[in-house]
Formats: structure tokens, sequence, C-alpha cells
């Protein structure tokens, strides 16, 4: 079942000489307890991404379009997509189909009303219509910025979906006790007494690893890894349905870096939570993920299983990056690193934004942006020669 | 190591082509440092806009000697500060007034009583009390009483009032007939004492003098009369030399010039009778000079009597034997100051002037030419001399010039006029008074056509006048005489009759109206910000203190900004002990109430601009000391991974070369704030009474308006230096800020 | 808590031993005067002989430098201050009636502009970019620029003079016919409104830039991404890191302060200490210039140590 539905997403940085395209149209989807990696280069978006779903986005992110439907039930879904199929580029016809289901729902309701499936159906149509299950629907203001701090938002932030954020090391407020924080959030989104609180702290503490009383200390008083494991207890506090991890082991060593992954793995195993793992480094999905979503410069380059992604790679950035590390399952690779810079966001390359650095580019990249490929089912890639390179690719890789 | 790098230096000593080539790089890096450093600020608009500010000051303190309105230290002339303080009261239309008298009974201190105005036609008299009152401004004034109404004879040509014992009036009525004229006496009080008969019609009469002086007691009175051929003299008096409690006037007796023409008025010289009086006569073949003969008591010495006698010496119209064309009329000649001998001694010379603009004196005694003069009046092409009149100082010219009146005081010895051709002043119009020599501040009051009344110094500076409202005055302004209370004179008072028919009496200790509201004022001047107290031009002020304020400014915060750096290098340079000494006496320092403390610098050391640069540098380095420190610490560490240390660079060497640079952004930085703090520091202390009395400051200004009283009437004063001092140190602290920016990158987002 | 107390006991050490440097300065900045005590002594008109003789012996004016030194210590330790030189009564009688006018007037301007200045700041920083943000900047910017007795001056002017909301000058005027607390503070109330304004603005500009840093930490998208309210979010979190370095610089703010109060104080003719230290200095009333200087101060020293304590328990990091 569908979790989180990411449709054309497109977020911008206002700045001083213009707008940063962070995120310049992006869509992904991910099922319960399925563990998506998103993987890039630093400074392609993936964050922004992940900021726009929770909306925690900076005062100067602005949503330039998309959608963000989080536990849309399918039927509600499907109907969606039918009615985007049908009633493309016509408001007006959206507007009447909407008026119309609406006195239809009004009229059947009075006449059955109650649960009858025919009422049900007319429900899930209308918030089909009206993309209830819409995220950035309830924050969205008129210039694209978000009310952010809504109370619909607030309620499914942490409760729903939760997040591991790039900077754990100091995600935790220096002045409070570490435990406090947890209980902070615990009894912002559940009626309990505050001992209950602690006690759920300390076990998550014990969870993650680290001696239950240390819930009285402050941060500065926990290591790097520590924290990072404080973090992950933070994030599990409400047992959310979604875990965003943002580069959960990079500011790591190597070997706490295994030891939070081993925790992450552990994770999806014990609680079967749907998560997000953001890195830039592709070795780390590899491990974790089921799913991989390639980006670059705020696009989505590939995206499909992770066996199809690294085995059957049809797009020559992800050919480039998977060249660039060294994989942990000790296959001898050879380590080929991309060419040139990622490009500036306030003014990305037309057509497909990879082009200046593609060694297969041809004069189309520089003018098209590249559609979907699908390659096998489930498995995307936007370049114009995908399948055609696709073969090769898996012969370089 | 010292060595080491000296025989490193020589064996490197670059030629001069590379020097050169070295030396345009250095210039282009710093060239395109500096652009770049420009690049960021920049984007700070405050910043910009900062330095904008900042640069404007500069270019005012630059040039405020030729941009600012008035010079450093002017004053706005008392014409515009001052206003004489008048009560008045209207008199019947129907009459037309001609004169206004101040009366006293008391021939001592002569106090104002009574201001009695009179109309030659109609023989109308009103005479009111007048007492010291409350003035339109809440000084002290004059108060008009309710007045008294006496007819007098009409159609009297001359009239005066003797300050005498038992005072008393001359009426000289033209008699109908036309043939002689009555001297008719009153007292104090209008009541007819007697009449003279003069044998002619009198044209001419003499400077009436009443001969008070500290040796004779009473007074003693003469007075001469003439027709075109005649002189004809009366004396008075005192009563107690004839019968007790009977005043007494005779004839004295006359002269006749049967060929000669009399053309001016009659010259009773040395009124006091201690130089050997004298009778001076104009007539149109010349000057005649006789002597007076007095009478005195065997014991007392007081002049029973005064006779004219023989002809002492007479002159004709000459120059260097050259004739010349005297200016003949009511005061053609002049005696400096007749009644007061002891100033006029050594410049006892009678002068006259000529229809062509020279003046010439005659020795008093024995009537040679001592002097003559072409008075040259700067700006002035063309004049004439209308009269002559006399001070204790100068001889007063009086003339026209165009439509203008003109009124000048002469030297006596020299004939030129006073102060290197300076004491002169150019009036509304022709004076039609003479100006009267007040005791005090104000030296002359006369009054013009237009009525305007006007107070000039003895350097015959006008520093006030006085328009009597509703029109011009048709009376001469006259002086009435002093109030006195407890002993003390507390004015001279002046009469005027305007041209609605009011009477007018002001008096000269009015009101200093400064601080003077921004406009346009009776000189002429235009103050765009106003005054302050004392008449200083704001803007002017404002301008010319933005020097010491940059001044002050600007070096205070460079030493300061110098201590402080060099005690947060050393300090950053040698961490251990002596950083640490240096840290705890940094927080010493800025735990202290500096304010509080460089009060009592400012009261130790006195009042100076560079006191107060000292003071301030010495208590506020402190801040900068530390960051300076915190700098030095972190460059330090870099700069010892740096190859400059392994190839054994020595400290000093250190820290010139590597963290000088990375030190003198935050000097530069710091230095804008510290100008900022100097800026205000400086205004405050001026303002509790610290400031440098000498130099012209804003905050000066201010502490001189919060001391003469003015705080909470005077914006256009209180405004000005207190916004430059707001937008001045304003503009240092959003330069400061901008440059932060681009010494801190980290805030750039902001 | 052990660490707070260890605290606690280092900073009074500290404080004690700066105000013990503090007392020397000011020992020998007098001493520099050019005016001796004993020469001043001699001509005061107003003092008794009984009474010279007691300064004499209290501060040992005639005794070599070392001894005046000791006694001197001795006596501002014990607040011991001897005879005003012009009043001929004690000082420590002329200042208790000072002292609580220039700490009502001081201290509640401090923290006033304390409590509203982070309030402020923090909410300005919040907003930042917007109408709120600039204007408060300028005005903050534009206040912290102004010479203390200007402003002073201009209220007096406005709200005083012209409006008539408050008293011109002064402390308490039984003829105002109100209790004598609320006269009290009627009167206090226009210096201390400006002495807040002028304060605030550096509390004000300086928190907006802490909490400009603040609100770039991760664990302010922490405190977002678990679901606080905006409120919280702002202040439990925000302000609460962002008050640190502003509390660190509270010393520079009571300077500051206690500058401004001695100024405020002589344009609003209000008998505190700071008028009293003016006319002292400018009559050379040594006994009470040293006496005020001392006490003003003992007052910024104190005032700092409170906010160390008040740091130390606001970051627990520093309580090692
Ligand atoms: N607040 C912001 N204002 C302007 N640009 C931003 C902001 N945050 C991120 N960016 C820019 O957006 C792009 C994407 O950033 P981010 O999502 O953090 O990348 P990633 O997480 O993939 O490293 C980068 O080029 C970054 O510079
Ligand atoms: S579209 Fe063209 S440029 Fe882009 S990845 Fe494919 S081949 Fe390269
Ligand atoms: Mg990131």
């Amino acid at each position: 079942m569908v979790l989180l539905e990411v449709d054309d997403l497109k977020v911008h940085f206002e700045i001083q000489d213009g707008w940063v395209k962070a995120v310049d149209g992006v869509s992904f989807s991910i099922d319960s307890g399925e563990t998506m990696g998103l993987v890039g280069e630093s400074g392609c978006g993936k964050t922004t991404a992940a900021y726009a779903i929770t909306q925690l986005l900076p005062p100067n992110g602005r949503i330039i379009g998309g959608r963000i439907f989080f536990k849309e039930p399918p039927r509600v879904a499907a109907y969606r997509k039918e009615y985007d199929e049908k009633l493309k580029e016509s408001p007006k016809a959206r507007q009447r189909e909407l008026s119309r289901v609406k006195r239809k729902l009004d009229r059947v309701d009075q006449a059955i009303g109650g649960s009858a499936p025919e009422v049900e159906e007319l429900k899930d149509r209308l918030a089909a219509l009206n993309y209830s299950f819409d995220l950035i629907g309830l924050s969205k203001r008129k210039d694209g910025s978000l009310d952010d701090y809504n109370e619909e938002i607030r309620k499914i932030r942490w409760t729903q979906i939760s997040m591991i954020f790039q900077g754990a090391m100091n995600a935790f407020n220096p002045v409070f006790k570490v435990g406090d924080q947890i209980v902070e959030a615990i009894t912002l989104h559940e009626d309990v007494e505050e001992s209950v609180a602690r006690e759920r702290a300390r076990e998550l503490f014990e969870f993650v690893g680290i001696a239950p009383d240390r819930i009285d200390n402050y941060p500065h008083e926990f290591s790097g890894g520590m924290k990072q494991r404080a973090m992950i207890a933070l994030a599990l506090a409400l047992n959310p349905s979604f875990i965003i991890a943002d580069e959960p082991t990079t500011a790591l060593d190597v070997i706490t870096q295994d030891r939070i992954l081993a925790e992450i793995k552990r994770l999806q195993e014990q609680l079967k939570m749907a998560m997000m793992i953001i890195t830039h480094d592709v070795s780390v999905v590899a491990e974790v993920s089921d799913k991989i979503g390639v980006m670059y410069a705020g696009l989505i380059m590939e995206i499909g299983q992770a066996s199809q992604v690294f085995k059957n790679t049809a797009h020559p950035y992800t050919a480039g990056l998977l060249g660039s590390f060294p994989s942990i399952k000790g296959e001898k690779r050879r380590l080929v690193s991309i060419p040139g810079f990622p490009p500036d966001l306030v003014s990305p390359p037309t057509g497909c934004p990879f082009h200046p650095r593609c060694q297969y580019a041809q004069k189309r990249c520089r003018e098209e942006r590249p559609e979907g490929v699908t390659i096998e089912p489930g498995h995307v890639s936007y370049c114009h020669f995908a399948n055609k390179l696709w073969e090769k690719l898996r012969r370089t890789a | 190591m010292k060595t080491n790098d000296a025989v490193e230096d020589k064996a490197k000593r670059p030629d001069a082509k590379e020097l050169q080539e070295a030396s345009i790089k250095t210039f282009q890096r710093l060239a395109s440092g500096f652009f770049v450093t420009w690049k960021i600020y920049r984007r700070s608009f405050t910043g910009v806009v900062g330095l904008g500010i900042v640069f404007g000051f500069f270019l005012i303190a630059v040039t405020a000697q030729w941009t600012a309105p008035y010079d450093a230290d002017f004053k706005a002339p008392a014409i515009d500060t001052f206003i004489a303080d008048y009560a008045s009261r209207d008199l019947p239309t129907d009459v037309n007034w001609s004169k206004v008298i101040g009366l006293t009974s008391s021939i001592k201190e002569r106090p104002l009583e009574r201001v009695m105005v009179y109309s030659f036609e109609e023989g109308q008299t009103i005479v009111y009390p007048v007492t010291r009152g409350i003035g339109e401004l809440g000084e002290i004034g004059i108060e008009i009483g309710s007045p008294t109404t006496y007819v007098l004879p009409s159609g009297a040509e001359y009239l005066d009032y003797a300050h005498f014992y038992r005072s008393f009036f001359f009426a000289l009525c033209p008699c109908e007939d036309g043939s002689n004229a009555t001297l008719m006496e009153y007292n104090y009080d209008f009541a007819y004492l007697r009449e003279h008969e003069v044998p002619f019609v009198p044209l001419y009469h003499s400077n009436l003098w009443n001969g008070f002086s500290p040796l004779y007691q009473e007074g003693r009175l003469a007075l001469a009369f003439a027709d075109e051929h005649n002189v004809w003299m009366i004396n008075k008096r005192p009563p107690e030399i004839t019968e007790p409690g009977i005043d007494s006037v005779t004839f004295t007796n006359s002269l006749t010039f049967p060929n000669a023409t009399i053309v001016g008025n009659p010259l009773v010289v040395d009124g006091d009778f201690t130089n050997g009086s004298m009778l001076l006569v104009p007539t149109d073949e010349g000057i005649k000079a006789y002597s007076l003969v007095l009478t005195r008591a065997s014991l007392t010495l007081r002049v029973l009597d005064i006779s004219i006698d023989k002809l002492e010496w007479e002159t004709n119209y000459t120059i260097d034997d050259e004739p010349f064309e005297p200016v003949t009329g009511n005061n053609m000649l002049k005696f400096p100051y007749p009644y007061s001998p002891t100033t006029a001694l050594g410049k006892e010379v009678v002068a006259v002037g000529s229809t062509d603009g020279r003046l010439v004196a005659f020795d008093r005694v024995s009537g040679n030419q001592t002097w003559w003069s072409k008075p040259i009046l700067p700006g002035i092409r063309e004049f004439d001399i209308l009269d002559l009149y006399s001070s204790p100082d100068y001889i007063v010219m009086v003339g026209t010039t165009g439509e203008k009146g003109l009124i000048a005081s002469i030297d006596p010895d020299t004939g030129r006029i006073g102060g290197n051709n300076s004491y002169f002043s150019t009036v509304d119009s022709y004076l039609n008074s003479e100006p009267q020599y007040v005791r005090g501040q104000y030296r002359y009051v006369f009054s013009t056509d237009m009525g305007t009344i006007y107070l000039a110094t003895n350097e015959m500076k006008v520093n006030a006048t006085f328009s009597a409202p509703g029109g011009g005055a048709v009376t001469p302004a006259s002086f009435l005489g002093n109030i006195y209370i407890e002993g003390s004179r507390t004015g001279n008072y002046f009469g005027v009759i305007n041209a609605e028919g009011a009477l007018f009496v002001e008096t000269l200790t009015g009101v200093n109206i400064a601080p003077l509201p921004p406009g346009t004022y009776p000189s002429g001047n235009y103050y765009p910000l106003g005054t302050d107290y004392e008449g200083h031009d704001i803007l002017t002020q404002v301008m010319f203190g933005t020097r010491a304020e940059l001044l002050v400014g600007v070096s205070a915060a460079f030493f300061s900004v110098v201590i402080g750096t060099i005690v947060g290098l050393v300090a950053g340079f040698y961490p251990g002990l002596v950083g640490e000494l240096l840290m705890r006496a940094t927080d010493v320092m800025l735990s202290l109430p500096y304010l509080v403390i460089m009060l009592l610098f400012a009261a130790a050391f006195g009042p100076s601009l560079f006191n107060i640069i000292i003071i301030f540098a010495i208590l506020s380095w402190a801040g900068i000391a530390r960051v300076i420190r915190s700098v030095t610490l972190t460059t330090r560490k870099r700069a010892f991974v740096d190859a400059a240390r392994v190839s054994g660079a020595s400290d000093t060497r250190l820290i010139f070369r590597h963290i000088g640079p990375n030190v003198i952004p935050y000097t530069f930085l710091y230095m804008t704030f510290m100008i900022s703090g100097a800026i205000v520091t400086e205004a405050i202390l001026a303002f509790l009474g610290f400031g440098d009395p000498n130099a012209i400051t804003w905050g000066m200004m201010l502490q001189f308006l919060q001391i003469s009283g003015h705080s909470l009437d005077a914006p256009w004063w209180l405004l000005p230096p207190g916004i430059a001092i707001t937008l001045l140190s304003l503009a240092f602290y959003l330069i400061g800020r901008a440059f932060d920016e681009v010494v801190n990158p980290r805030l750039r987002r902001r | 808590m052990a660490g707070m107390s260890r605290y606690v006991a280092v900073r009074s050490i500290q404080t004690f031993i700066t105000l013990l440097i503090i007392l020397t300065l000011i020992f020998i900045m007098f001493e520099a005067l050019p005016a001796k005590p004993q020469d001043l002594l001699a001509t005061t008109p107003n003092m008794q002989p009984s009474q010279i003789e007691y300064m004499v012996s209290l501060f040992g004016y005639d005794r070599p430098l070392s001894e005046r030194y000791l006694s001197y210590m001795v006596n501002m330790l014990t607040f011991d201050f001897g005879i005003s030189f012009s009043q001929a009564e004690p000082v420590s009688e002329i200042l208790s009636e000072r002292i609580p006018r220039t700490m009502l007037l001081f201290g509640g301007a401090t923290v006033l502009a304390y409590l509203v200045g982070i309030y402020l700041g923090a909410l300005i920083a919040w907003r930042r970019g917007g109408v709120l943000d600039g204007s408060s900047v300028v005005i903050s910017l534009v206040f912290y620029n102004m010479p203390s007795f200007w402003i002073g001056l201009i209220f007096l002017v406005v709200f005083a003079s012209e409006l008539e909301w408050f008293p011109l000058t002064g402390w308490y005027d039984p003829t105002d016919n109100l209790p004598y607390v609320i006269d009290i503070l009627w009167h206090v109330c226009l210096p201390m409104i400006v002495l807040l304004l002028l304060s605030l603005a550096g509390t004000v500009l300086l928190m907006r830039t802490a909490m400009l840093d603040v609100i770039g930490e991760n664990y302010m998208v922490t405190a977002k991404a678990i679901g606080l309210p905006e409120s919280k979010v702002l202040f439990k979190h925000g302000a609460r890191n962002a008050m640190l370095p502003v509390v660190t610089s509270f010393i520079i703010a009571f300077v500051f302060s206690i500058g401004g109060a001695v100024v405020l104080e002589n344009v609003f003719s209000f008998p505190g200490m700071g008028a009293l230290y003016i006319d002292a200095l400018f009559q050379l009333d040594f006994p009470v210039a040293q006496a005020t200087l001392y006490i003003i101060t003992l007052m910024v020293l104190l005032g700092n140590f409170a906010a160390d304590l008040i740091y130390g328990y606001l970051d627990p990091r520093v309580r090692i």
C-alpha cells in the first residue's frame, strides 16, 4: 500500500540574485514498511525534498508546485489519478465535476445515509477531487510559502512522520536534558503523565543501546554516536509510520557508521516502519534500501528497486555515482569519479541537467528535458537514451 | 634567528624590475582586495547610506569656512535678538502731536516720573505718570498711569524741559503780530510762573545746557537764542542765590551782527564753567567765538551770573586757506561733548562739516584749524553731512546716503571715522532726532523718518531697533529718563508717538528674544535653523561643530583601537601568564562604569578636546582587545602550521606578516564602532559640563541650551545638534555593521 | 548541582578580586587629582573643626601613601565613607537616601530592558525580513546611537512640557495629592522610559543577532519537527538559547545603562546618585564622589555577578 506519494514536487529558494531551484519536479512513492534510499551528490536537493514533506523549509523556501499525499487510501488515490487523467488542464471541468459530486453526495447521503458503499465511494471521489490527503494543500499559502505551523501538519509531525536529521550532532537543544526533550515530544502528542513518558524515554534509550539513566544528561555530555542514537530514539518516540533519515551516518567515524546502520536495519526488521534514507553515499543505501531514487540537480535521474538500479543501471549519472564509491559488498569496482561539478541551481542547465558532465550527451540532451523511460516495471530512468544505454552501462559497471 | 633572516633577505634582495613588478602585484592585490571588499560591502544598503552620511559630514567639515552661512564666531546683532519693552496709550487723534518729554522732580538722579506729550500747534499737553512694571515678555518693563491734561500756549516753537531744581518749562511763542517772541516759564506742576520777552523771533537756539556738576551741587541754566543778526542769552539761577523759594531767570546780554548773517545754532561750550566757557556763533563770514564771563560767589564759587564777553577769535570757512562751503543749520558746529569737560580735554576742537563731505576742526581756544578730513565710509560712495553732535568719545556725524540715513562716530583727534573707518551704520531713513547719548549698554538712541528707533553702540553698530507698532513715528524719539528702584538704574526709557497717534514708552532693558526661531530678521539676516541664546546661528555652529566632532571621534577611536589591538595581540600571542593577566585587566576595564569614571578624569584634567580624546582612549580599549586576542589566537594556530614558523621567522615577523593582516580588518571594524561611541561620549561629557569651552561641538551647543534654560522652548536649537550627533554616530555604526559582514561572512545571509 | 555551587564560588571570588582592583584604581585616580583633600578641607566653610579632624583621622590624609591606601580600602569595604565636604553630613546618610532612587531607575530600566528586549529581539529575528524587522532594526540603531541626554530632553519637551503627561522634574511632590508610592512612580516614569528605550535598543539588536544565529541551528528544526507550536519553538527553544550571549554581555549593558542613568538624572533633575556624583565632582566633594563612584561600580559588579549566576543557570555547559 502506498504510504507516501510525492508528485511533481518543486521547491525553490529565494536568494539575492534569483531562485535556487533546489527541487524541480520530483516524483516518487513509498509503500508502507518500505525503505527508499535517496542518493545524490551533496547539494542536489535531497534534504530540501525531505523538508518539503515535513514542511520544515527555511523561510525563503517556496513550494512552486506539486503534491505530497500521505496515507491516502488506495481508492482515493485511484480516483485521483483517474480524475487527473480525465480533467487534465481544465480547472473548470474539475470545478464542475466537484460540484456535481457534491450535489450527488448530498442527495445520496440523504436518500441512503450512513456508510453505504455508494456514499463511501462518493466521499472518496470528493476527497480525490479535493486532494484531501495532500499535505502541501493543507499549508500552502498563495505565494508558495507554507503555513508550516498549522494544526494539521503539527499533528502529523512526529506522530506519523519523524526525522533523523542530517546534523544530528546538534539536533538536541544544548540547554535541555536529552531525556527531557524526548519527554517533551511524547507529552506534546500523547496525553500521558510525565513519569510514563520518562519511562518510555528510558525504554527507547535502551532500545537504541544507551544506558537508560543517561536521559538526565545534557547533549554536550554525549558522544557523537550517542547523540545519533539518541536522535533515533527521539524519532521513534511516538512510533511513527514513516521515518526520514537524512544522512544518518555522515558525520560519524566508520565504526560508528556501521553501528548506526545496523541500528537502522534492526528498526526496519523489528518495527516495520517505512523509511526514507537520504545520503550521498551509495554504499549506505545499498545496504538498507528496498528502493532507490537517484537525484541530480533537483531532479530524479533514476528510480527503481535497489536491485534494479544497482544491477540494471540505466542512467549515466547513476553509473558515475556507483563508480565513485567502493562497494561494501567487496566486489572490486573501478573508482570512476564523474568529471566536472554539479551545476549551479540558480541557473541549471537546460534539457537534461546532467548533460554538461555526461559523456553520452547529444544535442537533444541540451534542449529537451528527458521524460521518464520505463526500463522494467518500477524502474524508470530519466535519460533520452536510457533504452539504448542501459545495456552498455551495465557492462561498464 | 634574526641574523638568519637578514642573511636570507640580503641573498634575495630583488633588483629594481622585480621590485617594480612586486609592487605592481601588491597594488593589484590591494586593488582587487579593495574591490572585492567593496562588492560585498555595497550589498548593505545601510552601510552605503552610512558611508554617504560620513562623507557628507566630512565635506561639511572641510568646507564649513565657505559654505556655512556665517563665520564660526558670528553672533546675531542685537537688532535681531533684542526687543525693547514698551507700553502704549492711545492719544486724541485730532491733535498734531509734536513732542514727547520725560519729566522728573529730582535733579540729582533724574528718575523718570512722568511723560508729557505736547502739540506745538494746539498747545495740548497730556501728562502720564509712569512706573516700572512688568513688560510684555514678563520682563521688567513700564506701566503708564492715568493722564492729566493741561493747555499750554499754542504755536510754541521751542519747548524744552530743564532738569533743574524745581524744574521749568520754557514755551517760546512767536507772538501773533510776528514781531517778538515770549519765553514763558512754568513749574513742574504746570503752574505759570513768568514770562520773558525775546526781542526778536528766534530762528536758532543754543544747546540748552543745565550746568549741573558735582562741583556745584545745584544747576545753572543758560540758553541763547538767535535770529539772523542777534544773539540773546538768558540765565537761570538756583533759588537760594536769589530769594529762597523763588526761582529767577535773568536776561544776560546780547550780541548784534549788523553785517554778518547767523547761519546756525550758537554753541555754548564747557557747560559747567570750569575751563573757560565760550559762546560760538556760526555766521556766513565764519565762526565767531566769545568768552563767557561767570560771576561767582566768593566762598562757594557758585556761578551767580553769566555774561557774554569779548570776541576771543574768529575764523572763516577755509581749509588750508582754501574756502569751503559749510553745512549750515541747526547743528552745524560741534564741540565734543560740552557737558563733560573731563572727557573733552585734549580734544578741544570745534568741528564743522562742508557740503562736499569734509570735516574741519578748529582749536577751541585759538580758533586755528587743527585738522580736516574727508571721512571714508567703506561701501558708500557718496554721502551728505547734515548735522554734527557730540558724545564723550566722539563727534557724531549724521548724514544721508541716497534714501538712507547715515550715522558715524568721528574721532575728535583726527576727524576720521573711528575703528579704522568702521564705526558707522546706515539706517532706514533720515534721522529725525538728535542721537541721544545714554549711559549704559546702548550708547545712542535716535529715530528716523520711518519711525524706527535705533539703539547703537559707541562704535555706531546698530544693535536693536524698535518700531512702534502701528506705523512710523511722527515725533522724534526722545530720551525720557530712567526709573530707579532701590537705587539701581533699571532702564532707560524712550518715548515716541506713532502714526496712529499712540504714545509708546519703551525701555532699553527690554528682552533678549534669542534664541531666535528660524527666519529672516530686521538686520536682513536669515537664520535657517534659528539661533541660540547668544545669537549664534545654529546651522553655522552645527557645520563648524562637525570638525571637532570628527576630530574627537576619529582620534579618540584611533588611540583606543591602537591600545586595544596591542593588548589583544600580545595577549593572543602569549596566551600564557602574560595573556592571562592582560585579559584579567581587560575584564576589569570592561566592568568599569567608564562614563562615570570619564567624568572624574574630565573633572581632574580639565575640559579640553585633547583630554577627552585621551580619556576615551584610556578607558575604552577593552572590548577590542578581547576580539583581537581571539582573532590572534586562531590565526596564530594557523600561522604555526605555516612554513613561516618552520623556516625560522621571529615572533615580531610572525605578528606583522601573518597575524597583522588578519587582525587589521577587525581593528578597522572596531574603530568605526569606536568612533560612533566617542562622538556620543564627547557629547555627553560636554553636556554634563565637562566639555571644551573653547571648541564648537554639538555637545557644547546642547549644554549651552540646557544652562541657558531653553531646553523646553527652543526645538530649533535642541534638535539640530542632537540629530547631527545621532546621524554621524549612526553613520559610523552602519559602516561598522556593513563592514562586519565583509569581515564575518557568517553574517552575510541576514 | 555541585557544579553550580562551585561555579557560584568561583564567580564570587572573581567578583571580589575585581572589586579590590577597581577600588584600588579609584584610589589611584583620586590620589592623582591635582586637588588634595587636606587643602579642600582647610577651605571648606561648612565643616566643624571636629569633623575635619575626624575626616583626617578616618582617611589618614596626613599619613603616608601606604597607610592612606589601607585605611581607604578598609573604609570602603566597611562602607564607612566619612563626612561630605560640602554638606558636612555623613556621606552614608546622603547616599542611603539616593541609592534606592537610582536603583529604582537604573535597576528597573535595565531589568525591563532585558525582559522586553529579549522578547522583542527574538520576535523580530523570527519575523526577519519583514516590515517589523526592518523598522525595529532601524529604530533600535537610531536609539542606540542617540546621546542619552538628548533623547531625554526631547521626551521632557514632548511628554512633560507639551503634553504634560508626566512631571517635569524631581522625585516626589507632595502637592500632587497622590499616594507617596504612586507619585514616585509617576516621577520615575519618564526617565525610566528613556533609559529603558536606550538600553532596549542595544538589547534588541543583540538579541536579534543572537536569535538569527540560533534560528539556523539544527535543534530549532528538531523543535519544529516534533510538532511544537510556533510560540514554543520561538521562545522555549529559540529565545532560551539566544539569551545566552545576551546575558553574557550583561556587563556591557550595565555599564551602558548606569552611564545613561547618571546622565538622565541630570536631565530630569532626578535626585539620585548620578546627580549627586556630578555635583560632588563640581564641588570637589571628595568623600561623596569617591563613595558614589564606588557604589556605582559595586552595583555594576553585583549586577554582573547576578547575570553570571543566571547564565550559569541558563547554560548547563558552563557549570562544570
Ligand atoms: N535556505 C536556502 N536558501 C537558498 N538556497 C538553499 C537553501 N537551502 C538549501 N539551498 C540550496 O538548495 C540546494 C539543495 O540543498 P539541499 O537540499 O540541502 O541539498 P542536499 O541535501 O542534497 O545536500 C543547494 O544548492 C543549496 O545550496
Ligand atoms: S539525457 Fe543525455 S545528457 Fe542526460 S543523462 Fe541521458 S545521455 Fe546524458
Ligand atoms: Mg542534505
